[in-house]
């Protein structure tokens, strides 16, 4: 798909003009300016949804010189080559107490009048925050999880970052001075990104981390501080954002939900509880440790719920309906580790609860030393070395430049010890397959958000799909100093729809690959003549791999089973100007029709406090779809219909499923503790915007007490209620 | 007619292991993948390191699926699922046994020969610390009409 390095000047001036006149209609489409429906109309979408056939539009047809596919250019590097700018860690949110805060957050949104982008970026009068008013969106348990810890955030256009915060010392960060300032830029030969390409946290690199301990509910204050006109955006993204708290076990109201978007002036009071599931009903008087939280003190704060529920590793980006692909590639997305008394950041504390994994020991809990979070993307560059963003069709879009943590190819000290790394994929429709360079073990101990059962210990992991977070243990006290060891990527691309092929570790890393995002991109330098110190966990011993059983739910009857086929060929049944969406991609629920989304149709309503068993299917050979549950996670049954075709590492709780080409998986959920709307997609983001996204809620729990939940539909002077425009028949 | 093809092709799909009988077996169908047959494949091959030679027996299982494009009419893609649980390894000099749970999922586009190379690691009783890690050459020979031929060799893995 991208060109060669050795393309003629010809075939590199055709590639440049089918990629700008594609870059038009995404400007376009991205300003308002047009509709996908205008575009299959003028016919440079075809019926099937994917870009006309025509030269001088698509990357797959042959040029004007001969049969040769036009082709991508390839991202100007500026000199830039790999392994030799240092990754730097992320960046740490300021915690701070609530009365920092204001105005003070409330439970139901504050509707006091402030100046909010209206169209063309005129400002208009409308309310400060952005969360629909009213009870039914109002905070569920804000009085018995009042929050505790304040986060604010501003969500703007790139700058230098001149409070860099990694939560660690430069030996512990490849040498970087947090004191100097640090440029938008993915590395220190490339160009500084302007404030219309990056929108991030912050409007800094590296990307943004936040630490959070069970029992301490975070107030997440997003502001809404991104240019006022649609059009300021560089010609991709959408100025209006939700922000999902991907995985979080938290009431609708504070979920992202696709339709609850807020415009540039207004805040969004996102209300975290961190609890443990099942906190109702289950060790509801808090007795036993497991389910508990560092009390800041070597100790345990107790806490109510099952302790097999606890999560790890989250992460939160946006969910601008039709627009997630586009913001979440122009940066908004940031990670979340969570703390509890049985992952506590402390390897050192040997308390019989404390799982004692890779991070560090001089604070109580949420030591970073050696727990890595690495965030994985591809992009690309347009040839000022801004981001760009392309379509190719609506399979999905690659970049040739593969970042660690916004960073090109990097390279990372590490010390003779165990490291824990939270690898996420945040691509937008890649799949990676992370090995080492030398083959060496790595072992899994975690599966997107939550611990495994049992670790498993392997040399190449499996395919991980876009929003999957894998949680690895990586051993370097063997090697000798100076030795350099690669983080190798298997997966090779031609398209956005599927990996084309999984390569062995000595093709990928032969370098003779098409895909520029295939082979080595992380360098780990070894650093020490001696061992380090390490006091984390020693998997050798007897039950050394055990980690957190997954709850039991096999006494909890079946309340129903339902089928969602993902597919092609989707059919619009609504015709909401907000909430129904146009595109190829679209969800058969039970049987009925293939649905292109509209978030206001409700596609399934289970019952409050039961459990379900859910069968996803991938309605087709030619792709994947990594598809993501919102609110509650899954434990897989079987795969392809069999219970043995479940590998080791998908043997806990998840959250995002690949389907893979042509399978099928069974997971059953429970649903309890919150209410309202939430959603199912397909987290290849290109998908999901062209329509394969469904609503489904829960409305007999907390405060979302009306059956059907009204439809917000947010506008700058403020949201208004539509009633569903559809609930399919085998919903309920 | 895509499934009638598929079904041509995987009417009477045999496959040798490597040094065992011809297994016959009949496949599932689904729209868009064929489930081919989970087979053991003999094991062969040593790894010589600076300590001992470990001599590897014992079977992996791999199961096959063929996944066709109907949509697209891209390339058939060929999904092995591989298991090497029941590989055993076993020090020539000191008769340590060494064992691995490593399981791997590999994707590639079916071809009339393909072989695939998946590393994985070995340990002894538990010493997950002191892993090793060896390489599975897993040839594969496909036709259409017999099906699917795979023989496999271990082999130590070259450093980077």
């Amino acid at each position: 798909m991208y060109l060669p390095t050795n393309a003629t000047p010809q075939q590199l001036r055709q590639a440049q003009q089918a990629q700008r006149n594609r870059q038009d209609i995404i400007k376009a489409l991205s300003h308002g300016q047009v509709s996908r429906r205008d575009l299959l109309k003028w016919g440079l979408f075809t019926g099937g949804g994917g870009l006309a056939l025509k030269n001088g539009l698509s990357p797959f047809v042959g040029n004007a010189y001969g049969e040769i596919p036009t082709g991508v250019p390839r991202s100007p590097l500026f000199g830039a080559a790999a392994f030799e700018w240092a990754m730097p860690r992320c960046d740490l949110m300021e915690r701070k107490d609530i009365s920092a805060l204001s105005p003070a957050p409330q439970k139901a949104a504050n509707t006091a009048p402030t100046k909010v982008a209206g169209p063309d970026g005129i400002l208009v009068n409308g309310p400060m925050e952005g969360r629909p008013p009213g009870p039914i969106w109002a905070h569920q348990g804000w009085d018995l999880f009042a929050p505790r810890v304040a986060v604010e955030q501003w969500q703007k256009g790139a700058e230098s970052c001149y409070d860099y915060h990694p939560g660690v010392t430069p030996q512990h960060n490849c040498g970087i001075d947090p004191s100097l300032a640090v440029k938008p830029c993915f590395h220190g030969r490339m160009p500084a990104q302007n404030a219309q390409s990056l929108w991030t946290f912050g409007g800094t690199v590296p990307p943004k981390l936040l630490l959070g301990r069970y029992g301490e509910p975070i107030l997440f204050r997003h502001h809404n501080a991104l240019p006022t006109k649609v059009t300021a955006n560089n010609g991709f993204g959408r100025n209006t954002i939700s922000t999902h708290e991907h995985n979080g076990h938290h009431g609708a109201e504070s979920d992202g939900f696709t339709g609850a978007f807020f415009f540039p002036g207004q805040y969004y009071d996102y209300h975290w509880p961190i609890v443990h599931a099942g906190f109702r009903t289950i060790n509801a008087n808090a007795t036993d440790p497991k389910c508990g939280a560092p009390d800041g003190n070597g100790g345990i704060t107790k806490l109510p719920g099952d302790w097999r529920e606890t999560m790890s590793t989250h992460w939160f980006h946006d969910h601008m309906f039709s627009f997630t692909s586009q913001n979440v590639y122009k940066g908004i997305a940031a990670m979340f580790n969570l703390y509890s008394s049985l992952d506590r950041g402390n390897e050192a504390i040997n308390d019989g609860v404390n799982l004692r994994l890779p991070s560090g020991t001089a604070k109580d809990w949420g030591n970073l030393e050696y727990d890595v979070n690495i965030m994985l993307s591809d992009k690309a560059a347009s040839g000022d070395g801004q981001l760009a963003f392309d379509i190719f069709n609506f399979d999905g879009f690659l970049g040739d430049m593969l970042m660690t943590n916004l960073a090109y190819k990097p390279y990372f000290n590490v010390e003779r010890r165990k490291y824990r790394f939270r690898f996420l994929n945040a691509s937008v429709a890649r799949f990676f397959k992370l090995a080492l360079s030398n083959g060496a073990p790595m072992i899994q101990i975690g599966n997107d958000g939550n611990l495994l059962p049992r670790a498993v210990q392997l040399s190449e992991l499996d395919e991980m799909g876009i929003a999957e977070r894998f949680d690895v243990v990586i051993d370097f006290s063997n090697y000798t100093d100076g030795t350099k060891i690669h983080l190798v990527n298997l997966a090779e691309h031609q398209d956005g729809r599927r990996v084309s092929k999984h390569l062995s570790l000595r093709e990928a890393m032969s370098g003779k690959s098409d895909d520029p995002c295939v082979g080595r991109f992380l360098e780990f330098r070894v650093r020490g003549t001696t061992r380090a110190v390490d006091n984390s966990r020693d998997f050798s011993k007897p039950g050394g791999m055990n980690l957190i059983p997954n709850p039991d739910l096999s006494k909890i009857p079946v309340a129903r089973q339902r089928t969602f086929e993902w597919g092609r060929g989707a059919s619009q049944t609504t015709r909401d100007p907000v909430s129904s969406a146009l595109g190829p991609w679209g969800v058969k629920t039970d049987g009925g029709s293939m649905l292109a989304a509209d978030f206001g149709r409700v596609s399934a309503a289970p019952k409050a406090g039961t459990r379900e068993i859910w069968t996803l299917v991938n309605g087709g050979g030619g792709w994947d779809h990594p598809i993501h549950i919102h609110f509650e996670e899954g434990q897989v049954l079987a795969r392809d219909g069999k219970a043995s075709n479940v590998p080791l590492w998908e043997r806990g709780r998840k959250d995002v499923y690949r389907l893979r080409p042509g399978g099928s998986i069974t997971i059953t959920m429970q649903f309890r503790d919150w209410g309202g709307m939430f959603m199912e997609h397909c987290h290849n983001t290109v998908h999901e915007d062209n329509a394969m996204l469904l609503r489904w809620e829960l409305d007999t729990s907390g405060s979302a007490v009306l059956n059907p939940l009204p439809t917000p539909i947010p506008k700058p002077t403020g949201v208004e209620f539509l009633p569903p425009t559809e609930t399919l028949r085998t919903a309920r | 007619m895509r499934n009638a093809q598929l079904l041509k092709r995987f009417a009477r799909p045999v496959l040798v292991a490597a040094m065992a009988l011809p297994v016959m077996v009949y496949p599932l169908f689904a729209d868009a993948a064929v489930q081919g047959p989970t087979v053991p494949v003999n094991v062969d091959g040593s790894i010589s390191s600076e300590t001992e030679t470990i001599g590897f027996a014992g079977q992996m299982t791999i199961s096959t699926r063929i996944i066709d494009d109907p949509v697209f009419n891209g390339p058939t893609l060929l999904e092995l699922v591989i298991d090497f649980s029941n590989v055993r390894g076993a020090g020539k000099a000191s008769g340590k046994k060494f064992a691995t749970e490593a399981q791997a999922i590999v994707h590639r586009p079916l071809l009339a020969f393909d072989e695939i190379e998946v590393v994985f690691p070995y340990t002894a009783g538990n010493e997950v610390h002191a892993a090793r890690m060896a390489k599975a050459t897993i040839s594969v020979n496909y036709n259409a009409k017999s099906g699917f031929l795979l023989t496999s060799k271990i082999k130590r893995v070259p450093s980077d």
